[in-house]
């Protein structure tokens, strides 16, 4: 068992969708008993929008859903009830973090707003994650995860300059944003363990997402050249490509740091011509020879296999890589093997899990599938709330339990 | 003396929220990293930076890979102008020691009696690698908490740049046009993912070593980091694919073409998402006169999806309609989610981001300017983000060694003399 510095705590999770609710299995996989809210009203929208297993379509059998939701609890709770708003006050009176994701006044509008949650829980810990924040001109804009990589510069940036830019095939920020949050909350965390503080804290999806640019948009303020797209190529090395092998969509990635990786790639290559040319010794001679190497390692690696050859080159210290696909990577790929739990699910069927990419002292963090809908709603109002069989049974008679 | 920072037409605005204290505290003050990461994790301590850590960069007194990268200020190279290095490096102190001698370990190890969590570097010399050793590192700092970083678990592979861990990862595969190799994304995110990462590993053992007196090693595998990001996928191959390839994306991402011209040439994300569908089919009646997709059977999103080339084609007709910011502006207030593809230049001049405060000036003595930067993405009512400036090679060496290693100033001097600890030069006010 690895390390769970956060035991102990209750996380009320009113999230959703993906870059919510991966924040918050974050801090399950840390120990955290994380409790899932959502209401008939109102489910989780991922249920409706990720990949169905063949012949399935139900809410519970939602690949994405189950890759953000593991070791958490769930309760449905109708929110657009007084009793149910009470009902959920009383959780937060019980837990230390509260978590959203909606557009900015939905909690507020619920009566459930970082002033009311203090009222109940003067050291709670609120943390909203908006697409946009909460304040400024478009604070009500809507987006999910490829709308929120367009606008941070990513696919202007991807491609080449004389096509489109290009999407980055994933809804990346949803998976990115997550870390940021996690991040501020174990933060806020430690600042409770030393001061008894709790605090509202916010992180824009958007804010978070500029931050995965690298320099370009440091040129642009400090130097005011807007950088373009390049394609493969890199600004600091060269080369710096992807090189089509042997077999079907079969490729390399290859880029070269200095001399000493530049003449190991010449000699696995076979290139020794293009090794002799003392102008080709530095990287600013490579770049303008761009082209010349570029099509030489082409045609030395087209009949290659992508993953012998890569093999040989870090043997020789070069970065390389075959370009793997999912495929290659829930399948193929002994060194991604363990990232990927094959479990079965209650709804009678298997799906993948996926761990987080660490290991602590030696192990992987635990995991344990995704909550089924409203699996929890008993446990946790009663055992946590202490309601009896008779409260819980006119409360799902009223429609504020489910 | 000259002026970089870039004109404003008004003070940027703290952000409104609610706030129950004046900002006192940031949250991981008094936590102490000692940061040896290279390029690909260098961005964790940043963060931890921001949040208020100590972070100590120990970094070679000639300046490392991250000191030497450009672009550079006014592009006039210098191991204090690089702008990954005044982005990386921000609130962080520099401790300059020549890491190629064994002596400098000896140093390294009495800051790790004291540090909360070292960062390793992910490519190791020998000498990194006999101190980051498990038996070594637990007789010297057995409390310490370690964040190492692997680029493949299970492999000795260790030659890896950015470009390298995107195909390693299933990120660089997705990207591009079917006709085209796969395509590298922008933002080094490779070594951004493997940073995030390390940084929620660094504060999780910063919490574990203040309860248990001992935090561990986390490991972070930079493949595994970026597969993280392309997850969705991974149960789609499961159940269906079954090792059949899958495709770039080109203009889309998962869920068909996202991507579109506007009516100037400029380019939008357009996202079909299933509840703001009623609003698409008002709108294309309304702008093109598009009537079919009030049939009933265009209700189910399963017909949807098997007639997906039809609503692309729609969409593709309703974007050319409009200019790129009138579409997304009508777009919004009819609640779909349609949003630009920006620039960096869209991005600088974004009055959502100006007005919240989020690009800030930041003054570099070593410069002698003033460097327009952005703002970490933290807020909170407890702290306000204020970016640093990034620190001069070996500026606090002269702090780090007395103040946490507790050497005087005459065995400072000693040091400094044998060329094993770099000072930074003062600074000539003008």
């Amino acid at each position: 068992m690895t390390p769970q510095p956060l035991a102990g705590y209750r996380v009320i999770d009113f999230c959703w969708m993906i870059a919510g609710p991966l924040t918050t299995r974050l801090l399950a996989d840390l120990g955290a008993e994380v409790i899932k809210v959502e209401s008939l009203a109102r489910v989780d929208r991922i249920r409706e929008v990720g990949v169905q297993p063949r012949g399935q379509m139900s809410s519970e059998t939602n690949g994405v859903f189950n890759d953000c939701n593991p070791n958490k609890k769930s309760v449905m709770l109708n929110l657009g009830t007084a009793k149910g708003i009470a009902l959920a006050k009383d959780l937060v009176r019980h837990a230390d973090i509260v978590t959203s994701n909606f557009t900015p006044d939905r909690m507020d509008r619920w009566g459930l707003g970082y002033g009311d949650l203090k009222a109940v829980k003067d050291d709670i810990i609120v943390a909203s994650l908006p697409v946009m924040g909460s304040a400024g001109p478009h604070s009500g804009w809507r987006a999910v995860g490829n709308g929120v990589v367009a606008m941070s510069g990513l696919n202007a940036l991807t491609g080449f300059s004389d096509r489109p830019p290009i999407g980055l095939g994933t809804l990346h920020s949803d998976f990115t944003t997550p870390y940021f949050a996690a991040l501020q909350i174990a933060a806020a965390v430690l600042h409770r363990q030393k001061t008894g503080e709790g605090q509202y804290i916010e992180l824009s999806q958007y804010e978070a997402s500029v931050h995965l640019l690298d320099t370009e948009l440091s040129e642009y303020l400090v130097n005011h050249h807007e950088p373009g797209r390049i394609g493969n190529r890199s600004t600091e090395y060269a080369p710096h490509g992807v090189f089509r092998c042997s077999g079907d969509d079969r490729w390399i990635a290859i880029s070269v740091r200095d001399t000493a990786e530049w003449h190991a790639l010449c000699e696995t290559l076979g290139l020794t011509e293009l090794a002799k040319r003392p102008e080709l010794e530095l990287v600013e001679g490579r770049h303008a020879a761009a082209d010349e190497i570029e099509a030489a390692i082409g045609e030395r690696v087209q009949g290659e296999d992508a993953w012998a050859l890569s093999a040989r080159l870090q043997e020789k210290g070069v970065p390389a890589s075959p370009v793997e696909d999912v495929g290659d990577l829930v399948g193929r790929d002994p060194m991604a093997r363990g990232f990927f739990e094959e479990i079965d699910h209650p709804a009678g069927m298997s799906m993948l899990l996926q761990h987080e990419p660490v290991l602590w002292n030696g192990e992987r963090l635990p995991i344990r599938r995704a909550p089924l809908m409203g699996e929890h709603t008993e446990e946790v109002f009663s055992g946590l709330l202490g309601l009896g069989s008779e409260d819980l049974a006119n409360l799902v008679e009223e429609g504020v339990l489910y | 003396m000259w002026i970089i920072a870039r004109e404003q037409s008004r003070p940027p605005a703290l952000v409104s929220l609610p706030r129950r204290c004046e900002p006192v505290t940031l949250p991981l003050l008094g936590q102490l990293i000692v940061d040896l990461a290279d390029e690909p994790l260098v961005m964790a301590s940043t963060l931890l930076a921001d949040l208020g850590a100590t972070v100590v960069r120990v970094e070679h007194p000639g300046g490392d890979a991250v000191r030497r990268r450009g672009p550079f200020v006014a592009d006039i190279p210098g191991n204090e102008r690089g702008l990954a290095h005044l982005r990386y490096n921000a609130g962080k102190k520099s401790l300059a020691l020549a890491l190629d001698r064994p002596e400098a370990w000896a140093i390294v190890g009495s800051l790790a009696t004291r540090a909360d969590v070292l960062i390793a570097p992910m490519e190791k010399s020998p000498l990194a690698a006999e101190f980051f050793a498990e038996p070594r590192m637990a007789a010297v700092a057995p409390a310490a908490g370690v964040v190492d970083a692997v680029f493949r678990r299970d492999s000795d592979e260790r030659a890896v740049t950015d470009l390298v861990g995107t195909a390693a990862g299933g990120l660089l595969y997705l990207n591009g046009f079917e006709e085209d190799a796969p395509n590298y994304p922008a933002g080094k995110l490779a070594y951004k993912q493997a940073s995030l990462a390390a940084a929620l590993a660094a504060v999780s053992l910063c919490m574990e070593r203040a309860l248990a007196g001992t935090g561990g090693r986390v490991t972070v595998s930079m493949q595994e980091a970026v597969m993280w990001t392309t997850i969705q996928t991974a149960n789609e191959n499961y159940w269906y694919w079954n090792k059949v390839r899958p495709g770039r994306h080109g203009l889309g991402s998962v869920g068909g073409q996202t991507i579109f011209e506007s009516g100037d040439g400029a380019w939008v994300s357009f996202y079909q998402h299933p509840p703001s569908w009623p609003n698409f089919v008002k709108w294309v009646s309304e702008a093109l006169g598009e009537a079919r997709f009030a049939d009933a059977a265009w209700e189910d999103q399963l017909y949807r999806l098997h007639h997906m080339a039809e609503v692309t084609a729609a969409t593709r007709a309703l974007c050319l309609t409009l200019p790129r910011d009138e579409l997304v502006r009508e777009g919004q207030r009819r609640s779909i989610l349609v949003v630009p593809v920006q620039g960096v230049a869209d991005i600088a001049s974004d009055p959502h981001l100006r007005e919240r405060g989020f690009f800030q000036n930041v003054w570099h003595d070593q410069i002698g300017a003033s460097i327009e930067t952005m703002r970490a993405p933290f807020i909170s009512t407890a702290y306000e983000m204020k970016p640093v400036r990034a620190p001069a090679l070996g500026e606090h060496s002269r702090e780090v060694l007395s103040s946490v290693c507790g050497l005087d100033e005459r065995a400072i001097d000693a040091l400094v003399e044998s060329g094993l600890v770099g000072v930074a030069a003062p600074v000539e006010q003008s």
